[in-house]
Order: structure tokens, then C-alpha cells, then sequence
């Protein structure tokens, strides 16, 4: 997803996104 | 550095901020009649205020060059401290901790965290453990936000030789809004500096994805870097896996990014009692509850911005001088908190309007570390001038009312200020994220068992809270100063004692952060303790009819 293929990582900003 | 900034554009920015800074402290001292509207100044808030002055107090200099810094060594595993920051600092902080302490604050006339867990505990020990807590603990978390921003602005303005002219110019102007103001004026400044911190790491954000070809193709050239594998020197610990990718599990890279940066912050922004007193100064529960719609977007771009911006810095510094930005840094002698600073004055020195945007970045990070600095030293300053002043008169005296005098409050902000200066220059370099997060994981350890049983119990225990704090503030010190590598280097009393620089190196304990350890044994204290008195409980105070 947008590079990032590691799901610890994009997940993150998942995380970032959805909790705002 | 390779370029100064623009003097004659930063200083006619700055005069512009200090001139806003100047009304709105006038502003705070016109509407400071009494003691309460120095401490909370509850009629003179708006969501809007509170959301932004809270996200500016939380973010400081060290959330955005400090762990920026960091994520560009470790990588973007440190966006999960941006989790973190929303859903504890944020979320959690607002939804469960906010809306009783504003009304426990408010029924039992509490103005600060120390006077609010002493009345709802009917404890002047506790008042006083927290309040010297603060007293003692808060002016390195203090010192270290101002040596950040000291630190870099000398560095980007090219200015290192006034040093200590800068450190003495900000602290003043901290100290100015702060003792005359009070709470006002710090809550107003914070949303002018928040706006400024908003508006300068969006900018920030934009313009480097937007110099590595957009988003997708950043994140790319980032991974590729890694696997290319000519970065020598890469700063991380054993278990790193890339920029991209998270650390293997139980490593000591995933240990560092885990357990100090990650829970060590994440979870300690909760008891912090600059942030506390945010709630109190709240008109009721909708107020805090409409402060998150614009505190989440706030923490969301600067947090984010500053942890992505961290990481990309690599593909720039590879590009240019074939080493990675942990690397480069060092070889100019400089330490991780100035890797991003030197990035952007690097690609904006040859950009149309680049001294413009650098300024914008300096003015963003003077913003960060003042909106943090006025609010510690506020807390500092009334938990002497306040609690413990109080708690002398009532000793000495006999009287028992709490203290209306703004005037002390002023002195023992002054005072203490004064403190801080000094700190500053007792303290080692590379100190930003780590000051933090001991100050933090100590308040998380010492206070957070004892603030949630406060808020939560119908009958609040106090010798299981007394339990609780003292023994999460032994266990964390102990911790810190004879087990951790990376504190035990601060404060090197097990070297004197033993010789060894800690008690187990090279083994997995070394590694792990002082707090992991100290809050399990600071909540099993506070049950123990609940357990064995279970007959025995309070049934008079607290929020038994909430």
C-alpha cells in the first residue's frame, strides 16, 4: 500500500487514520 | 550546518510572533483577577482553545525533532507511537479520564493534579508526594525541551555562539507570559503556536513527498536503500529489518522502539499534570468531547509529518553524499535531534521562498517548545506556589484553606525557572527523547494507577494509592538508574557503586524500558493492598454521587 508492503507499517498509519 | 537561515526574514517573523505573544499574554494578565483564573481560568476556554492548547502542550520540540530524529534512524515503526498519541493521549485521554476529572475537579474545588488526587484521596501526603514529584522530576522533562529547541535554533540560524543569549531570551519570554498571565495566556498562546506548528509540518510533509516523486514512489526508494545495503552505518540495534518494516520480534532494536519510545510515551501521556489540568479548566463535558474533533486532526499531521519526514530524510542524504542520514549526521559531529533540521535547511536553501519555509519551520519548532515550556513551568510554579505552599501554611500556621496568592505562584515560578536554566547546562547532549520518556514512564508509573482508582472508585482507598506511587517510584528509579542501559548512563551511581555500568549487561532486562516494570508492579501494589483492606474501605469520599 502506497510502497509500504510491511502490514506493521501501513498499518500503522491504518491505525493513525482510522482512530482520528 | 551547510547554510544559516535568512536572518533579516526570521527575524521579522519572529517580531511578529513576539508581538502576538505580547498582546495575548496582556490579554491573559487583564483577565487574571484571582488565584482560580491564574490556575485554570475555566470561563475564558472554547473547544477550540482547549483542543489546540492541549495538542501544543503535548507535541513539544521533542515529539517533532526529537523522535523525528529517532524514526529516521528506526525507521516508520515509530508511526505507532502516532497511534498511540491519538488513542491514549487523545481518545482514552478524553473519553475516560477527562470528562470526570473536570467533574471531580470541579465538585471538590481542585485547581491543580496534586491539590485534585489530594482532596479526592482527603490526603495532604499525597498532595505533597505529587506535588514534589512534580517539583523535582518536571524541571529535567523542562530542561531538556528548552536545550532541544536551544540546540537547534542556534545550529539553523548558523548563531552557536549566543548560545546561551538564546537560551536566556526564550526562557524570559516563557517566564514573562507565564508569571504575569497565568493560565490565560499560556492556553492562548498555545493555539497561536499550535496554528503555526500545523501550518509548518503540512508544508513540511508536502514538499518532501512531493521532491521524491509522491508517495508511493518515496516509500520505494526507501525500501530499496535498505535492501541496496550500501548504507554503512545505520544506528539501529540488532533485529532492525528497514525503514519500512518493523523490527524482529524480541530483538533489541524491537525491545528500544518498543518499550522505551513506544509504551514508554504512549502510555505516559496520560498522567501527565500539565495535560490534566487542561480538563479541569473545561466549562463542562461537551466542551471536551467537541476538542477532540480538532485535537485528532492536529496530532494526526504534525505527529504524522514529522515521523514520515524522519524516515525519507535517508533517500535525500544517500543521494547526496552516499550515506544515510544517522551517518551524515554524525559526521558533521551533530546528534539524531538535528537530523531533520539539517534536511530542511539543506533542501530549502536553493528553493524559491526556501528562507521563508525555513523560517516557517524555525517559528514551528520555537512554537512547539514554548507551548510545552509555559505549561510545565505553570505546573511547576503553582504545585510550589500552590500545594506545597499551602500545605507549609497549614503546617506552620494552622490554617487550612487552600492559597489565594497569586503572588507566590509568580515567585516560585520565577524561582524555578532559574532551576530549569541550570539544568540545562548540567545535562548531556541527545537527551530530548529520553528526558521525555523517563519523565513520562515515571508519572505513568508513580500516578496513573493511583488517578484512575481516584476517578473510578465510589470509595478511594488511600493507603492502597500511598501503596501504589511509592512503590512505582521506587521500582522506576531502581530500575532506571541500576538495570536500563540507556537511562543508567544519565546518572551513573551503579558504576560508582559496582563498577559495572548496569547490573545485567547484555542481557534482555538491559534493554527494557523502567517502566514496563514499574506500572505491573505499581497496579499489583494498589491490588494488594484494595484486596487486603476490603473491609476496611472509605465510604465517605470521592465519587460516590457523581
Amino acid at each position: 500500500m502506497f510502497g509500504i508492503t510491511d502490514p506493521y507499517i501501513w498499518g500503522a498509519y491504518a491505525a493513525c487514520f482510522l482512530t482520528a | 550546518m551547510t547554510d544559516g537561515v535568512n536572518l533579516v526574514i526570521f527575524g521579522a517573523m519572529a517580531v511578529v510572533f513576539a508581538i502576538a505573544t505580547a498582546v495575548l499574554g496582556y490579554f491573559g494578565y487583564k483577565n487574571t483577577r484571582n488565584s482560580e483564573q491564574f490556575m485554570l481560568g475555566r470561563n475564558k476556554t472554547s473547544p477550540v482553545i482547549i483542543a489546540l492548547s492541549y495538542g501544543a502542550t503535548f507535541l513539544s520540540a521533542s515529539a517533532i525533532i526529537g523522535f523525528g530524529g529517532q524514526a529516521a534512524v528506526h525507521g516508520m515503526s515509530i508511526l505507532w507511537l502516532c497511534f498511540l498519541n491519538l488513542f491514549i493521549g487523545l481518545a482514552v485521554a478524553f473519553i475516560v479520564f477527562g470528562p470526570r476529572t473536570r467533574r471531580l475537579g470541579t465538585k471538590l474545588g481542585a485547581s491543580t493534579f496534586a491539590d485534585l488526587l489530594g482532596k479526592i484521596y482527603k490526603s495532604k501526603g499525597i498532595r505533597a508526594f505529587t506535588a514534589i514529584l512534580i517539583i523535582v522530576m518536571m524541571p529535567i522533562y523542562c530542561a531538556a525541551v528548552l536545550k532541544g529547541a536551544v540546540n537547534s535554533l542556534s545550529v539553523i540560524t548558523g548563531l552557536t555562539q549566543y548560545y546561551d543569549v538564546i537560551l536566556v531570551i526564550l526562557a524570559l519570554v516563557v517566564a514573562l507570559y507565564v508569571v504575569y498571565g497565568g493560565i490565560i495566556a499560556v492556553m492562548y498562546n498555545d493555539a497561536l503556536q499550535a496554528a503555526i506548528m500545523f501550518i509548518g509540518m503540512a508544508v513540511i510533509l508536502i514538499f518532501t513527498y512531493a521532491m521524491f516523486g509522491g508517495i508511493a514512489s518515496a516509500n520505494g526508494q526507501l525500501t530499496n536503500l535498505w535492501g541496496a545495503g550500501v548504507i554503512e552505518q545505520l544506528g539501529t540495534l540488532e533485529g532492525a529489518r528497514g525503514w519500512t518494516s518493523f523490527s524482529e520480534f524480541g530483538s533489541s532494536e524491537w525491545m528500544l522502539v518498543v518499550t522505551t519510545f513506544l509504551m514508554g510515551v504512549g502510555i505516559g501521556s496520560l498522567t501527565q499534570p500539565q495535560l490534566v489540568v487542561r480538563f479541569m479548566s473545561a466549562k463542562d463535558d461537551k466542551t471536551l468531547y467537541k476538542s477532540m474533533i480538532i485535537g485528532s486532526v492536529f496530532m494526526l499531521v504534525v505527529v504524522g509529518a514529522a515521523y514520515t519526514v524522519g524516515p525519507l530524510t535517508n533517500i535525500y542524504f544517500a543521494d547526496e553524499y552516499g550515506m544515510g542520514s544517522f551517518e551524515y549526521i554524525k559526521s558533521l559531529g551533530l546528534g539524531t535531534d538535528f537530523i531533520i533540521p539539517q534536511f530542511l535547511s539543506e533542501i530549502f536553501s536553493n528553493t524559491t521562498f526556501g528562507d521563508v519555509f525555513i523560517s516557517l519551520f524555525l517559528l514551528a519548532l520555537i512554537s512547539a517548545a514554548i507551548s510545552t515550556l509555559s505549561a510545565l513551568m505553570h505546573t511547576i510554579g503553582v504545585a510550589g506556589g500552590y500545594d506545597l505552599f499551602t500545605l507549609a501554611r497549614g503546617r506552620f500556621s494552622g490554617e487550612n484553606k487552600d492559597s489565594q496568592s497569586i503572588r507566590v505562584n509568580r515567585i516560585f515560578t520565577m524561582i524555578m525557572l532559574v532551576v530549569v536554566v541550570v539544568y540545562c547546562y548540567a545535562m548531556p547532549k541527545d537527551i530530548i527523547a529520553k528526558a521525555t520518556s523517563v519523565f513520562m514512564g515515571l508519572t505513568a508509573a508513580a500516578l496513573l494507577p493511583a488517578f484512575t482508582h481516584a476517578l473510578y472508585s465510589k470509595a478511594p482507598n488511600t493507603k492502597a494509592a500511598i501503596a501504589s506511587m511509592a512503590s512505582g517510584t521506587v521500582t522506576y528509579m531502581f530500575w532506571a538508574l541500576f538495570i536500563n542501559a540507556g537511562t543508567a548512563s544519565f546518572l551513573p551511581i551503579c558504576k560508582m557503586l559496582t563498577g559495572s555500568a548496569v547490573l545485567f549487561p547484555g542481557t534482555i532486562m538491559s534493554g527494557m524500558d523502567a517502566m514496563v516494570i514499574a506500572l505491573p508492579v505499581s497496579i499489583a501494589a494498589m491490588l494488594v493492598v484494595l484486596l487486603a483492606n476490603r473491609n476496611l474501605v472509605r465510604t465517605d469520599a470521592g465519587a460516590s454521587d457523581l
